[in-house]
């Protein structure tokens, strides 16, 4: 059974539509890269998938089961939400915050513990854990709410169906970071969540993504692998760039050079 | 920098459960008769047994209700700021910011001059008392239908439209004053700088069910706070059900702060101050906080009480400037080091 099913959807919640016709589907432990220009309604949909934004038309199933018959706190056991910005201006400790992924579960004390520690290595936050959160830099920022959501999803144990959707997880993260948080969602994903990643470097998305998902005006363009998807084409319809579309030399993923 | 650690926590919530009892013993023991400990404990036990002494008078019938009252009110207004500060997710928020003060000051000057000259007495205390109740509910009630839509309730409305009917009603309060007589504007006015020298069993009893309700529902909120201080769509995501958290709290807050406004007059300052100095003691944490905020808060207003009891004797000071000269200097030291706390 997929994930997550998304069936004709279109969202219009301040009026005028923001997504139409998004159609996919999505099987456990898939990474699915979402990319556009300014404005396509990539962050849109990762709220309408998350049940943020009411869908007007067609149907997300999570699960096998239609998004809006989850009960609150098992929606949250199976699918947790990276936003682009985050606004906490108060001085919780780091730790404090990632625990607070653990809110939904009623798992004890004590695993919440294990899986704090896991996510913090999942996401080099161990030497922040009794740092004020206010104190830190973007990217401190950044790797701590990815914790956060990490811990919310970590144990495959606590539900049946989980689903990952991050806006721009790479945002302020040097490379080492970068690749590191990527090894972590690749982890994940090998236990069987699904995950998917708004991004706006082609080649992480490449690299990472077994399915590429290409918004524009709130429309799906085209959707697939990302041999399928990426072509010189879609760059200059969709993009409005020339692209040089060469192969990766050590991985075979595409590889996209823009001269 | 370890800031608030647990242990800290646990340390400063130990010490204000064991601050309290000693506050209130020696606020009771102060006045015009000054009583030791001693004397006051064995004042309150001789009360009990129904014996009659001197001590037991002071004690049972004027200065443990007053003590007792003023300990509840700081509880109610203290724990009401935190929740506020967490639910506007601004630190600088204060219980009187849904309009229940205004509203509440409105509907006791209203009574004031419905009454009138024929006010006298305890009857005259609780018909402003009702009036403040009903008029800060009211209020509440307007805010929260302004700042209510289709698509939920903005909380950067509810500010909006709390600033605008506090507006509204000082307006209106204005305007009666303008055509009171001199002994009506007196008593509006000193109605207005707070007092808790009301206290009787009757007020106490209400106090005490209000702040057993208030105080004793929004550490059952701690979870949500802490989650919609990430952010209203991320508490959602976290599971949290954010409209009805809403609506409780400011239920609870209208009711608890709308209480205390009717059985002391508006005593500003600490429900905005005492959370915040808790925070940056313990931190952001609403399930250690709000107890934290509540302890301290009762001691601060018994401090508070005790000292305009005493320090110009016989005559009193109004509760609120006390609360004020003592919170301020504290509150403005603690500012200066704020970016070690990790405020803003």
């Amino acid at each position: 059974m997929a994930a997550l099913d998304v069936r004709g959807a279109s969202a219009a919640p301040y009026g005028p539509p923001l997504l139409a016709g998004i159609d996919f589907s999505l099987a456990p432990g898939e990474i699915l890269s979402v990319l556009g220009p300014n404005g396509a309604g990539k962050s849109t949909l990762l709220h309408a998938l998350a049940g943020g934004i009411d869908t007007a038309e067609g149907e997300i199933r999570l699960g096998g089961q239609p998004l809006a018959q989850w009960p609150r706190l098992a929606r949250a056991r199976a699918l947790a939400m990276l936003p682009q910005q985050s606004t906490l201006a108060f001085p919780f400790r780091v730790e404090e915050v990632i625990l607070l992924g653990r809110s939904p579960h009623a798992s004890g004390a004590a695993e919440d513990r294990v899986v704090l520690a896991e996510v913090m290595r999942a996401t080099d936050t161990e030497r922040l854990r009794h740092r004020l959160y206010t104190h830190l830099s973007g990217g401190e920022r950044q790797r701590v709410q990815l914790a956060r959501v990490l811990a919310q999803l970590w144990r495959a144990a606590d539900s049946d169906t989980r689903v990952l959707l991050l806006d721009e997880p790479t945002t302020g993260l040097d490379l080492e970071h970068q690749d590191l948080v990527m090894a972590s969602l690749r982890q994940l994903a090998a236990t069987g969540c699904a995950v998917v990643m708004v991004a706006h470097d082609f080649n992480l998305a490449a690299a990472m993504a077994q399915r590429v998902l290409v918004l524009r005006n709130g429309r799906q363009v085209c959707q697939g692998a990302p041999a399928e998807v990426f072509t010189g084409r879609m760059f200059e319809e969709v993009f409005r760039v020339q692209v040089h579309i060469a192969t990766h030399p050590l991985s075979g993923a595409p590889l996209v050079v823009h001269p | 920098m370890i800031a608030h650690a647990p242990v800290a926590t646990r340390r400063v919530l130990w010490g204000l459960s064991l601050l309290l009892p000693v506050i209130l013993v020696v606020a009771i023991g102060s006045g015009a008769v000054t009583l030791s400990p001693g004397e006051a404990l064995g004042g309150v036990l001789a009360w009990w047994r129904g014996e009659f002494s001197q001590a037991g008078v002071i004690v049972a019938q004027i200065r443990l209700p007053r003590v007792l009252l003023a300990a509840l009110i700081g509880a109610i207004l203290a724990s009401s700021g935190a929740a506020m500060q967490g639910l506007f997710r601004n630190p600088l928020a204060d219980p009187s910011l849904i309009g229940v003060t205004a509203g509440a000051s409105l509907g006791a000057s209203i009574a004031i001059v419905a009454a009138g000259a024929g006010l006298q007495g305890l009857s005259g205390i609780t018909v402003i008392s009702l009036g403040a109740f009903a008029g800060g509910l009211l209020a509440v009630l307007l805010v929260y239908r302004l700042a209510s839509s289709t698509a939920g309730t903005s909380v950067a409305t509810m500010l909006l439209a709390g600033i605008a009917i506090s507006a509204l009603a000082g307006a209106v309060g204005n305007l009666l004053e303008f055509h009171a007589d001199s002994e009506v504007l007196r008593r509006i006015s000193l109605w207005r700088m707070g007092g808790l020298d009301g206290a009787d069993p009757t007020r106490l009893a209400f106090a005490a069910a209000v702040c057993l309700v208030v105080a004793g529902s929004l550490p059952l909120f701690a979870t949500p706070l802490n989650a919609l201080l990430l952010g209203e769509s991320e508490a959602r995501y976290l599971g949290i059900d954010v409209e009805r958290t809403k609506i409780a709290l400011v239920v609870l807050v209208a009711v608890g702060v709308g209480a205390s406004v009717a059985l002391a007059g508006t005593i500003a300052f600490v429900g905005l101050v005492v959370p915040h100095i808790m925070r940056l003691l313990i931190g952001p944490d609403h399930r250690s906080l709000i107890p934290a905020s509540a302890l301290a808060g009762a001691i601060l207003l018994v401090v508070a009480d005790t000292l305009a009891r005493v320090v110009m004797a016989p005559t009193e000071l109004p509760v609120g400037i006390v609360t004020a000269i003592i919170g301020v200097p504290f509150f403005i030291s603690l500012l200066r080091q704020r970016a070690q706390y990790g405020m803003r």
